[in-house]
Order: C-alpha cells, then sequence, then structure tokens
C-alpha cells in the first residue's frame, strides 16, 4: 500500500469501514509513513473539531419543532374529514339523491283533494244517481275528449278490461278539469277521471274511503283517479289492466 | 422519534440552505414528510439515517443544489470578542468547501454515519463519496492551515496530487 492508496481509503479507515486485512496494511503504512501518519492525525484532529463546533453551536429548534406539531395538528383534522366526516356526507348525500330519484321514479304523491273529490262525485253522480248531462253518445263523447286533449283509443283502451264504457262529461277534482268516464261489467260501475298527465307522474296509490275503494296512476299520456264500491281485490286488478292498456 | 433529530438536522440543513429561515423551513418540511411517511419507514433499520434522506431528498427534490455553492455563516456564528476562535476558523474552513463535498463532510466526520450510509442517502456510489470526503478533509486542512500561518500553507504532496 502506498501514499496514494492511503489517500483514497482513508475515508473507509475514518468510518471504520476498512476490512480487517486492510485495516492492518493500512495502520502499517502510517506507521512507517511520517508525512501519511501526520496527514492522518490532522485529518482525525479536524474532525473532532468540526464536531465539537458544531455541537457548540446554537440550534433552537423550539420554533420548528412548534410549528410541526401545529402543522401535523391541522393535518390530523384534515385526515378525519377526509377520512370520517366527508366520506359520511357523501354517503348521506348519496342516500338522499337515491331516494330523490326513486321518488321521481314512483312519482309525486296525488293530491288527496282530489281523491276526496273523486269519491264524493261518484257518490253523488254515480251511485246516488244525481242528474247530470251525462254525454252516452260516441260522438259527442269524441267531443268532449278533443276538449280535453284526451285520445279516443285511451278511452276505448280501457274496455280491454272487460269493462265497457257507459257514459261521460266533464268535471273538477280540486279545482281542475278531468273527463269522468263510467265504466261497468255485471252492474258493477267504476268511474274513471281521467286528464292528459303533465311533466310529473302521479305516484300510484290505492286507499279506501268508507266502501269506495279509490286509487291513482300515471300511464303513457294520462293521469287517471279510479273509484268503485267494487270489493278492493276487483279495483286492484280493474287498476293493473287499466295501466297495461294504456 | 424524529424530534430528538432536530436540532441535528437543523445544524446539518444550516450547511445546505443559505440562511437560517430556510434551514428551518427546510427541516420543518423534514419532519413534515416524515410524519406523513412513517409507515414507509421500516422498523429495525436506522431511523436518523432515514430522517437525513429525507432531509436531502427534500433539498435536492427543491432544487436548491444550484444556487448554493457558499454558505454565509452570519453574525450569529462569528465569535465575539472572548468567542471561540478554533469553532469560527474551522465552520469557516467547512463553509468555504464546494456544496457535495461539505454535504459528505458533515454526513461522515459530524453525523458519524458511513460511506455506504452516505452513498445511499444521496444516490452516487461509495468511490464518489470516498473522494469526495478525502477532497474535503485535505481543503479543510489546507484552509486551517492558511488561516493560522501568515507564511503561506504547509505542502503535503501526497495528500494535495
Amino acid at each position: 500500500m502506498n501514499c496514494e492508496d492511503i489517500n483514497q481509503l482513508s475515508a473507509l479507515w475514518h468510518s471504520g469501514e476498512l476490512e480487517e486485512a486492510r485495516q492492518k496494511t493500512f495502520d502499517a503504512h502510517l506507521a512507517a509513513c511520517a508525512a501519511c501518519a501526520t496527514g492522518i492525525r490532522e485529518q482525525w484532529n479536524n474532525d473532532a473539531r468540526l464536531r465539537e463546533a458544531i455541537a457548540d453551536e446554537h440550534a433552537d429548534t423550539r420554533g420548528v419543532e412548534h410549528r410541526v406539531m401545529r402543522q401535523i395538528a391541522r393535518e390530523r383534522v384534515s385526515r378525519w374529514l377526509w377520512r370520517g366526516v366527508v366520506p359520511a356526507v357523501a354517503v348521506a348525500a348519496a342516500l338522499i339523491a337515491t331516494v330523490l330519484v326513486l321518488n321521481s321514479r314512483r312519482g309525486t304523491p296525488v293530491n288527496p283533494a282530489i281523491l276526496a273529490d273523486a269519491a264524493r262525485d261518484h257518490t253523488v253522480e254515480v251511485i246516488k244517481q244525481a242528474p247530470r248531462h251525462w254525454r252516452t253518445d260516441a260522438a259527442d263523447i269524441a267531443v268532449i275528449e278533443k276538449a280535453q286533449g284526451i285520445s279516443d283509443s285511451d278511452v276505448k283502451a280501457l274496455e280491454t278490461t272487460g269493462y265497457q264504457l257507459q257514459r261521460a262529461k266533464i268535471c273538477r277534482l280540486g279545482g281542475t278539469p278531468y273527463m269522468h268516464l263510467v265504466y261497468a261489467k255485471a252492474g258493477r260501475e267504476i268511474s274513471v277521471y281521467m286528464r292528459v298527465r303533465g311533466e310529473q307522474k302521479v305516484r300510484e296509490t290505492a286507499s279506501n274511503s268508507g266502501d269506495l275503494q279509490l286509487g291513482a296512476f300515471s300511464s303513457g299520456r294520462v293521469q287517471a283517479v279510479i273509484v268503485t264500491d267494487a270489493p278492493r281485490g276487483e279495483c286492484a286488478q280493474f287498476m293493473r289492466d287499466a295501466e297495461a292498456a294504456l | 422519534m424524529a424530534m430528538p433529530q432536530a436540532r441535528n438536522l437543523l445544524r446539518f440543513a444550516r450547511r445546505l440552505t443559505s440562511d437560517p429561515t430556510s434551514a428551518e423551513d427546510l427541516v420543518q418540511e423534514t419532519l413534515m414528510r416524515a410524519w406523513r411517511g412513517f409507515d414507509q419507514f421500516r422498523g429495525g433499520t436506522n431511523a436518523r439515517a432515514w430522517l437525513f434522506r429525507i432531509l436531502l431528498n427534500t433539498f435536492y427534490g427543491q432544487g436548491r443544489k444550484g444556487r448554493l455553492t457558499v454558505v454565509p455563516l452570519g453574525d450569529v456564528d462569528r465569535p465575539g470578542p472572548n468567542g471561540n476562535h478554533i469553532a469560527f476558523e474551522i465552520t469557516d474552513a467547512l463553509a468555504k468547501l464546494p456544496v457535495d463535498q461539505r454535504t459528505v463532510l458533515m454526513l461522515g466526520a459530524v453525523e458519524g454515519f458511513t460511506c455506504r450510509e452516505i452513498s445511499e442517502m444521496l444516490h452516487i456510489p461509495m468511490g464518489t463519496v470516498m473522494s469526495r470526503m478525502s477532497r474535503a478533509r485535505q481543503a479543510m486542512r489546507l484552509q486551517l492551515d492558511l488561516s493560522v500561518k501568515d507564511d503561506g500553507p504547509k505542502v503535503y504532496s501526497q495528500w494535495e496530487s
């Protein structure tokens, strides 16, 4: 090992990374070469003085540590928000959106005032047969269909339920004009209050008022309210058939 | 784990950056990165080396390498009338080293990392670490020799080739 080797390997000698055999050779050279021994010794001393000088240097880390702890606290809150609150809000928002979508698909509930008016109207005009100007002629019925914007095919389609159209007239339910159609089968009469539906669907509804069965649905272009004193099952069957026909 | 190293990191950062405020910012960013990436730290490995590696990656990642060839010590480090002149001379000599030599010397001589550890921290070959370390120590000797002798540097022909 010559002086140049000492120069090249000095870093490993200082850090104690020389393997045993080379360490011995290195030390042997230092023992024999005064210049290298002086150089290494001065390096060693300079390293020690540098360590001491740096160690004595004032280094107040309180400010840094305080800022780090404050930032960590902020990031913990942020993480908590992102991992806890934000997902919870997202789930809640998704649930609300789902409910809204389902509701919009199911349609809006029918106005109870319309059902009440329909029940009253059917009781007075169909069951109690109060005198009213009914249209029974197909041509006359077609005139009021046209006035209401209702297709004749929709009116006829309900006859596929097995019920036959008996008569028709215009009435108002909840202040809105409806076409009141009366269908009959084997002496049992059903009132169908029909009008052209708007943008919103009416949610399918089945209820009762005393002996009357009430129903409402939207299908195709029309919205219909059903009233009958027929048993519940028969009313439900009519509604299903009517929805399918329309 | 990281906070007890803050002082060493700050002293090291002062030698890398141009001013004390930048050094504090660098240490703060280092500690935050260590906190954020603590799950990447492998237990049983050298935590100090991990922290210094983060500091160096942060420093070089911020593109500071190019403009930091000289580090002014500032008045804080200058000795007063009764101050430690030896400490001043040696830190002044350190400050005059090029940043690559200063970095390896600080890591090796002051922080006690091995050449292998420094090589991994700086992502450079062992041979490069060894030669930078050797040149840094020679330059330190020369600087210190110049500062104490008026009649010019002492010549160590085998060290300065």
